[in-house]
């Protein structure tokens, strides 16, 4: 089998000192600004760009891709422990993974997180190696209407996220809202943005959610009458029964991931969204979402990680990039002299296996690193919180001001920390309106671009068969609880 | 006595310096003192911003500048945002230099809130970002004038195009205009995005960089129908410009330049038309150019202003803003 051949020659490559000593120092850096809010894995690269120049392209790619899975396991550190999501992808696990630490289970939930990153990982490396191809290919039946009608189907299961169905659809409208601000992507014109220089980019992602979920439960901790008591770390790791809990949901989380990664335009974000809505959805008991579900943590952490090898799958078999990150990977190809196209996999067939086996031998360094390193960072919840909130804070803010050195972010990230607080006091749920956010610029882009194709007819949508199957999910989404409701009233009645 | 080639070669490369170097005489030379500023209005890791870098690269490496130079990403608005600190921090400050290219021209035009090259003094451009028209490799269309005979005898804005920003949009403006046909412009976030929308089948043509494709040209999954240049590129030479083929679209290219802020003195903006022209005529410079598959366009001073002048003036009534 050449599979096998190509991957042996593969690891021969890797295993070299140098190329090790890159996938630890990738790993390692892709931790560290994978846990800072602010400073995202694409910003890494391109800093890091410039230092590779004359380098070996191989070596370069392999630090490059260790970063970019590496900052998937870093963003959930913060989630956790403190609530400040360090990376987009990273918004769900702060909602149960938070829960758990409150609870003295940060060690189980880091430790989850780290293993389902471990598996999801891998499984989807091996994805990547058997499938890259063929699912590129597939990738490519996705034009507007899919996307479309994919995200509608994202949209009506936001429902299911918090706990009122009525408070969740009214954050994610206002979250779509907000997406509305800035520069309109099809015609280059500002909207809502009042003359504001600062508007013209809109509100961005890392500071609605970092102010929702850091600041929000920073200022609601701290308006509490009685100070939150100092949580006793109990287990380091998951115990035999919470592992249990959570092998299903990191293979669903795996697969989920994989597939959305594979998607261009879509990414570790949304996959992590999709995970925890089919996680609550699937679950027999919903009600435990939201307060300290191992569940939570274990699918969207694993989805995220999924997602990371997945949107390698485009860039490396159709030259396409799937996410911001791998936009840049794939710049760097180009600047090493290496043409990324269908032509890769035969043309630079060393460097495409030596980076895919390196791969495998990063997800085991992340296993070794985080598991003992779960354990040490839960100890962090030993001290008082009222020292632990003034350097939150200072994280929060630091974060939001480092990505694009604005100010202005800065007095949004306090405007939406206090609407965070009272959000939390009254009990509506932020992630609804966080995804709103997220999927309000592809929802509007999508439908203006079908509509311009269609020269105005939404039959489109329903004329396609992906996109009407997928909006016959939605439908079926919104209406089963009707139906379920009425063949049981009428059993009674 | 005639010239030997080696002095011809000495005049040659003054030449672009020569142009303005007038004032100069009158004062004396001006050189940086402290740390610089290099200010790029727009993301680390976007074109723009690598433009920078490899700039900044050989000015260290050169030695070109006897002071160190701070990179400073202010990202935001279309440039907007990195030239409104300009304009609040940098009047008149020789330290800062500032990158500028089409979309800082483009973003005022749209939003006449924003306001981008009337802060600064432009000091010279490096280079001209090519746009060309490709399909997928198994369409009908062998070239442009094939293209455009099909569009005609369909209804209007039955071919469609994917694009991926608003400079793309502009040129098939240019191309519609010129042969009189319309097409159907979907706008995407990336040329990437835009070119998965093609390889899906879901439009017709793309219009686009040809960096972002060349990879699917050598393997034959796209084919390109036409450049609008005066000339074949040297790394596409089998693709014919538009004029070749009888289609009288004007150059339309994207610019990229360097600048000062506005109210600063003479000396100073020749002292960095001076470092520019260095940069430009690097080995190190010319190879990113010929990797990136653009055009090497070294225009300084009072020349580029006209240039940019000019630019307007096709900008606005592409965008259909007259001034």
């Amino acid at each position: 089998m050449s599979v096998v051949y190509d991957l042996a020659a593969g690891f021969a490559g890797a295993m070299t000192p140098w190329n090790l000593l890159m996938c630890f120092a990738g790993v390692f850096a892709g931790q560290i600004v994978g846990a800072l809010p602010g400073i995202g894995p694409s910003s890494a690269i391109a800093l890091l760009l410039p230092l590779t120049f004359g380098a070996d392209p191989t070596s370069a790619i392999i630090l490059f891709a260790g970063i970019y899975y590496g900052a998937q396991y870093g963003g959930t550190l913060t989630s956790v422990l403190i609530s400040v999501p360090g990376e987009p992808s990273s918004v769900m696990t702060s909602i149960d993974g938070y829960q758990m630490a409150l609870q003295g289970r940060a060690g189980a939930a880091l430790g989850i997180a780290a293993i389902g990153s471990f598996i999801a990982g891998t499984l989807s490396t091996i994805g990547l190696m058997l499938l890259a191809p063929p699912m590129a290919k597939a990738a490519l039946a996705f034009g507007p209407p899919e996307y479309f009608a994919l995200v509608v189907l994202g949209l009506t299961a936001l429902a299911a996220v918090g706990g009122s169905v009525l408070k969740g659809l009214t954050t994610g409208m206002f979250g779509l809202l907000i997406s509305t601000i800035g520069i309109d992507q099809q015609t280059g014109v500002a909207r809502f943005a009042f003359d504001q220089i600062w508007l013209l980019d809109g509100v961005g992602f890392i500071v609605l959610s970092v102010a929702l979920f850091g600041v929000g439960e920073v200022l609601s901790s701290a308006g509490m009458a009685t100070p939150r008591p100092i949580t006793t770390v109990k287990n380091l790791l998951p115990s035999r029964a919470e592992w249990k809990q959570s092998r299903m949901p990191i293979l669903r989380g795996s697969v989920i991931g994989f597939f959305v990664g594979v998607l261009p335009a879509t990414g570790a974000t949304i996959a992590s969204f999709l995970a925890y809505i089919v996680e609550k959805k699937v679950a027999k008991d919903p009600s435990r979402f939201g307060k300290g579900a191992i569940e939570g943590v274990a699918g969207p952490e694993s989805s995220n990680n999924a997602a990371a090898a997945g949107a390698m799958v485009p860039m490396l078999a159709l030259g396409v990039p799937g996410s911001g990150t791998t936009a840049i990977i794939l710049g760097a190809l180009i600047m090493f002299g290496v043409r990324p196209g269908p032509e890769l996999f035969e043309k630079n067939a060393t460097l495409v296996w030596t980076v895919i086996a390196s791969m495998y031998i990063g997800n085991v360094i992340l296993l070794i690193m985080n598991l003992p390193l779960a354990g040490l960072f839960a100890q962090l919840l030993r001290v008082p919180y009222s020292w632990l909130y003034p350097p939150i804070l200072a994280l929060c803010v630091a974060g939001v001001y480092s990505q694009a050195n604005s100010i202005e972010d800065v007095w949004m990230l306090i405007g939406f920390g206090a609407l965070g607080w009272a959000m939390m006091r009254y009990d509506w749920p932020a992630a609804p309106m966080i995804l709103g956010l997220v999927l309000g610029t592809i929802f509007e882009n999508a439908l203006r671009q079908s509509m311009t194709l269609s020269h105005g007819s939404a039959a489109i949508f329903f004329t396609r068969p992906i996109s009407a199957v997928l909006l016959a999910c939605a439908a079926a989404a919104v209406l089963a609880p009707f139906i379920y409701k009425l063949a049981t009233s009428r059993r009674t009645a | 006595m005639m010239p030997t080639r080696r002095s011809l070669l000495k005049t040659a490369a003054a030449l672009p310096l020569a142009t303005g170097t007038f004032a100069a005489f009158a004062q004396t030379p001006w050189v940086p003192t402290r740390e610089v500023e290099f200010v790029v209005p727009f993301a680390v890791g976007g074109g723009a911003d690598l433009l920078a870098r490899i700039v900044h690269k050989i000015i260290q490496d050169e030695k070109l500048v006897p002071v160190p130079i701070a990179l400073n990403n202010r990202p935001g608005g279309g440039g907007a945002t990195g030239l409104g600190y300009v304009t609040a921090r940098k009047i008149g400050d020789p330290h800062t230099i500032i990158l500028v290219n089409g979309t800082t021209q483009i973003t005022p035009i749209l939003n006449p809130a924003a306001k981008t090259l009337s802060e600064v003094r432009p000091v010279m451009n490096v280079m001209l970002d090519d746009f060309v028209l490709f399909v997928r490799g198994d369409a009908p269309w062998k070239n442009a004038a094939e293209f455009v005979a099909d569009a005609k005898t369909k209804p209007p804005k039955s071919l469609a195009f994917a694009t991926g920003g608003t400079t793309d949009i502009m040129a098939i403006t240019v191309f519609a205009k010129a042969t009189g046909a319309e097409y159907n412009a979907l706008n995407f976030n990336s040329g990437g995005e835009a070119l998965t929308q093609l390889l899906g089948g879901h439009v017709q043509a793309c219009m686009g960089n040809p960096l972002e494709f060349m990879g699917h040209l050598q393997s034959k999954a796209v084919r390109a129908l036409g450049v609008f240049r005066d000339n074949r590129f040297a790394a596409l030479p089998d693709v014919p410009t538009m004029k070749e083929q009888g289609i009288a679209a004007p150059n339309f290219q994207m610019w990229r330049g360097m600048a000062v802020p506005r109210g600063t003195a003479d000396a100073p903006s020749l002292y960095w038309e001076g470092v520019f022209a260095k940069v430009v005529a690097t080995p190190a410079f010319k190879a990113y150019i010929a990797e990136n598959i653009a055009s090497e366009a070294p225009i300084p001073g009072a020349a580029f202003e006209r240039f940019l002048a000019d630019q307007e003036k096709l900008y606005r009534e592409l965008l259909g803003k007259p001034a």
